[in-house]
């Protein structure tokens, strides 16, 4: 079992790989992907390295939540080109911030509840701007994987304390589930880096 | 029933919703399409206008 959870962990280095592959060939947007791709590797070395050593790693799951916040703002304004999206993202970053000094728990649910709800916001955003301006169709199968990969973590962030003091077996199983899906989803952003370099050299 | 719930919640409901979206994708670009068509003409009969309103004058 600890075999699998690290491997499935670590599959997001492939669309990193990739996307550091094509980087000069991307859109601007799909650069702020990458970016968070390797946000996302450096993440996991850490705290696996850090679970393994048995220390809190509370800041590194806070500081992780702001830079998403800020990268996925980043990827929705380019790709939309709204700014406002920007301010609205940055309003959450104080939660983030209150919610450390508060409870600095290592699974911080509230912030990520915050920032869960922020983000599935503007992928329903970029999906309504897709279907009126066809200049955003690239943009199409990477929102909807991402609105896939929040939406399925929800239930799991929500669930995760109560579960660990009444049914660990089922926190188990749930844990599994979301690695199952975040292993595809970063398959699926891989698949669409490759892609999206592809139809951005032919322009 | 938990394990259920589990299931439905982190699987089954964000599936039907991206599901939902591609469905509704499909319509919502044909709308805008038919829009676009509309628009453009509407473009063409006011510049038709325009041109003959111009030899008139």
């Amino acid at each position: 079992m600890f075999y699998l959870v690290t491997i499935l962990s670590f599959v997001v280095v492939i669309p990193f790989a990739i996307g550091v592959r094509y980087f000069n060939r991307m859109p601007q947007a799909m650069c702020i992907i990458v970016l968070l791709c390797g946000a996302w590797s450096i993440t996991e070395v850490l705290m696996f390295s850090l679970r393994v050593q048995g220390i809190n790693n509370a800041f590194l799951s806070y500081a992780l939540t702001a830079v998403e916040v800020y990268l996925f703002s980043g990827f929705y304004v380019h790709a939309t080109g709204n700014r406002y999206i920007r301010m609205i993202a940055f309003s959450s970053i104080p939660l983030v911030v209150f919610d450390y000094l508060v409870f600095g728990t290592p699974l911080n649910t509230f912030s990520l509840v915050v920032e869960y709800f922020l983000i599935t916001g503007m992928a329903v955003y970029l999906f309504i701007q897709i279907t009126r301006r066809k200049a955003l169709a690239d943009f199409f199968l990477i929102n909807l994987t991402l609105l896939f990969y929040f939406l399925s973590s929800f239930p799991y962030f929500l669930a995760w304390e109560w579960l660990r003091t009444t049914n660990m077996d089922l926190l188990r199983l749930l844990a599994g589930i979301h690695l199952y899906v975040h292993a595809l989803c970063y398959l699926i952003i891989a698949f669409t880096l490759w892609k999206s370099q592809l139809s951005y050299s032919a322009r | 029933m938990e394990i259920s719930i589990i299931i439905l919640g982190s699987i089954v409901l964000p599936g039907v919703v991206v599901l939902l979206l591609i469905l509704f994708k499909g319509k919502l670009s044909e709308e805008v399409q038919e829009k676009d068509q509309l628009i453009d003409t509407l473009e063409e009969i006011v510049e038709a206008k325009s041109k003959t309103i111009k030899d008139l004058l």
